[in-house]
């Protein structure tokens, strides 16, 4: 069951999955993963290593074929009409894969004739991604920040609506995560939808509108960001004499607690929202004043952390991720 | 699928290999010119002197053997002519100088053809670019008809860059030795050069199919390797006539490029018979080729429009 995080739940979507699954062999890569993706922003799609990410845009992008389920791409189903969409479509899978021996310029000159784009296009998206004086080098002379802002230049040339970027930033020096994440974000403030993978949290939390976090093939949580990490899923924690007093007490005034490095961390009635006043309150009650009380904000990694940690312990007691033999 | 062809076209031409083939094929016509000059030269007063030593010690070697008589069964058949001018060599003709040529190299010409259309579209799969092609063009089978086209186109290339220096650095040394006024060529020379045009053209198409249904040039290779070389161990294990001769790839390649192809072993006459046993036909071979390409390039579409892309 995926935990839904949307402020307004958005009528159309530009990705949207149902029930998609993938095995290659005998591993399941993706299963039975439902995805949503919003028209406009940046959508984050986070997951630990081998939760079907990448297998995901692939099949979304017609690379690899989905043994089930539903895909669409800006309303159309895919990869039925994939040839339809593509032109609105840009994407990088994993790592940017151009020729090795060719330019920087010729690279995107054969793109380019490949769908009847004028080559003088060429040069502008070089130029816009910062590229225009280095077009003649080679790209396998090009550093990874060069072949990342080669690939987003040749997403550019179709002047796509919605665009896929798998680990954008991986292998990046800070400078270059830095000017991804701008052009990630200045490619979303232009309305359109940009749809990232990726395991550095710190930086899709900066970037980011919208969340999936999947795991073993499925979503678990999906919604705004904003949402997700709202005053509601804060944590108070607190240090005092007397921890189980404190415990017991809190505990009866509905909260949640959890003893950790010598100090009360206390969530809300229900995991909803909690203020710091109200802990104090309740402890003062019971004459226990607090050496030390912060409020703790949900951040994306935690988040995650919390979300993928419950899917382990459900791994752990016995979902099949690989069919016995 | 135009402007795919034209992006493909593009690739190719950007490619050094398409370059460096060229300038080899050049270079090795102009090396059959000339190493095989000599055939065409005209006749020296030496060649004369060699032809009556090579006449005198052929007829001493006659009648120490036989005693000057060739009635004997160990002398069946050796006779050895009254004329020595007769051991002068005859100087070939230009279409005679330029058939040794074309098919001095054509094995390595036909190597090269392949080589190209098979790293022509294999490289594409070992950096991965196909994955970026196919986020441009999704439909698999025009790409793929595309690159195939495009190898074809790059066979032809490197076939005429070979055929046309051939002719080019025969037609030279030929003037240069000879004159115009021998320069004559038959019929013989254009099918020749045809024939290998057509074999160049299968296999350049038949490279290509494999290296998208494979995705890979070095398996590929392996294909064409392990076909070619059991070929001719099957062959050469089948003693008699047999049917399967006629199926055999090696046998195949040889009729397409000879107009036709002579099996040795016993003839179904006698097993003591030992001679021709089988023969095929040009238009056997072109029409056994030409079906085989179309049935590979069909297995390949089909394959490549399933496979998952995983680089």
């Amino acid at each position: 069951m995926t935990t839904q995080f949307w402020s307004e739940t958005p009528s159309t979507w530009a990705i949207r999955t149902s029930g998609l699954s993938k095995r290659f062999g005998r591993t399941v890569a993706v299963a039975g993963l439902d995805l949503n993706v919003p028209i406009g922003g940046v959508h984050a799609l986070l997951g630990p290593n081998g939760s079907g990410k990448t297998t995901t845009l692939r099949m979304l992008l017609g690379l690899v074929r989905a043994d089930e389920g539903v895909m669409e791409l800006c309303g159309v189903p895919v990869p039925e009409r994939l040839d339809q969409v593509i032109s609105y479509v840009g994407a990088i899978v994993e790592s940017p894969k151009f020729a090795p021996s060719m330019t920087l310029r010729r690279n995107l000159e054969i793109l380019a004739m490949s769908i009847g784009v004028n080559r003088r296009r060429v040069t502008e998206v070089l130029l816009e991604v910062g590229l225009g004086g280095r077009a003649d080098t080679r790209f396998r002379q090009c550093s990874l920040g060069m072949k990342q802002r080669l690939a987003i230049a040749a997403t550019l040339l179709k002047e796509p609506q919605v665009l896929i970027f798998d680990e954008p930033t991986n292998g990046l020096d800070p400078s270059g995560i830095q000017e991804i994440r701008t052009t990630i974000r200045d490619i979303a403030n232009a309305g359109r939808t940009v749809l990232i993978s990726s395991h550095l949290l710190g930086e899709v939390e900066q970037v980011a509108d919208s969340v999936s976090i999947i795991g073993r093939g499925r979503t678990l949580m999906e919604g705004d960001l904003a949402t997700l990490l709202s005053g509601d899923r804060s944590r108070v924690v607190v240090e005092v004499a007397d921890h189980s007093l404190a415990h017991e007490a809190l505990r009866q005034a509905g909260y949640a607690v959890v003893l950790s490095g010598g100090r009360l961390h206390v969530t809300g009635p229900g995991g909803g929202a909690i203020e710091a006043g109200a802990v104090a309150r309740v402890l003062g009650g019971v004459d226990l004043w607090p050496q030390h009380l912060s409020v703790e904000r949900s951040t994306l990694e935690s988040v995650f952390l919390e979300v993928t940690a419950t899917e382990h312990l459900t791994a752990t007691q016995g979902l099949p991720r690989t069919e016995a033999s | 699928m135009n402007a795919l062809l034209k992006a493909e076209l593009l690739r190719l031409v950007s490619r050094r290999l398409l370059l460096v083939l060229l300038v080899c094929m050049a270079g090795l016509a102009a090396f059959g010119a000339a190493v095989d000059a000599g055939s065409a030269s005209p006749v020296t007063a030496q060649d004369i002197r060699t032809a009556r030593e090579d006449w005198k010690l052929e007829k001493a070697n006659w009648e120490e053997s036989c005693g000057g008589v060739s009635q004997n069964a160990e002398c069946q058949g050796w006779e050895v002519a009254s004329d020595p001018d007769a051991y002068v060599r005859t100087p070939v003709s230009f279409g005679e100088y330029t058939q040794y040529v074309v098919s001095f190299g054509s094995t390595i010409m036909l190597l090269a053809v392949a080589v190209l259309a098979a790293s022509f579209v294999g490289a594409e799969f070992a950096s991965g670019n196909i994955s970026t092609q196919l986020l441009f063009t999704p439909r698999r089978v025009p790409l793929m008809v595309a690159k195939v086209v495009a190898a074809a186109l790059g066979g032809i290339a490197v076939t005429a860059a070979y055929l046309g220096s051939a002719l080019a650095f025969c037609a030279l040394t030929f003037l240069s030795l000879r004159g115009a006024h021998d320069m004559t060529a038959g019929i013989d020379l254009p099918l020749l050069l045809g024939r290998v045009a057509v074999l160049s053209l299968l296999i350049t198409v038949m490279a290509a199919a494999v290296a998208v249904g494979v995705g890979s040039t070095p398996i590929t290779a392996g294909i064409f390797a392990v076909v070619l070389l059991g070929s001719v161990i099957l062959g050469d294990s089948i003693s008699g006539f047999s049917a399967l001769q006629g199926f055999l790839p090696s046998n195949i390649l040889l009729t397409m490029l000879s107009g036709q192809y002579e099996v040795y072993g016993y003839t179904a006459r006698s097993v003591d018979d030992w001679g021709v046993a089988q023969v095929i036909n040009y238009d056997w071979a072109l029409g056994y080729s030409v079906v085989g390409t179309a049935i590979l390039l069909a297995a390949s579409a089909w394959w490549f429009g399933r496979q998952d892309i995983l680089r």
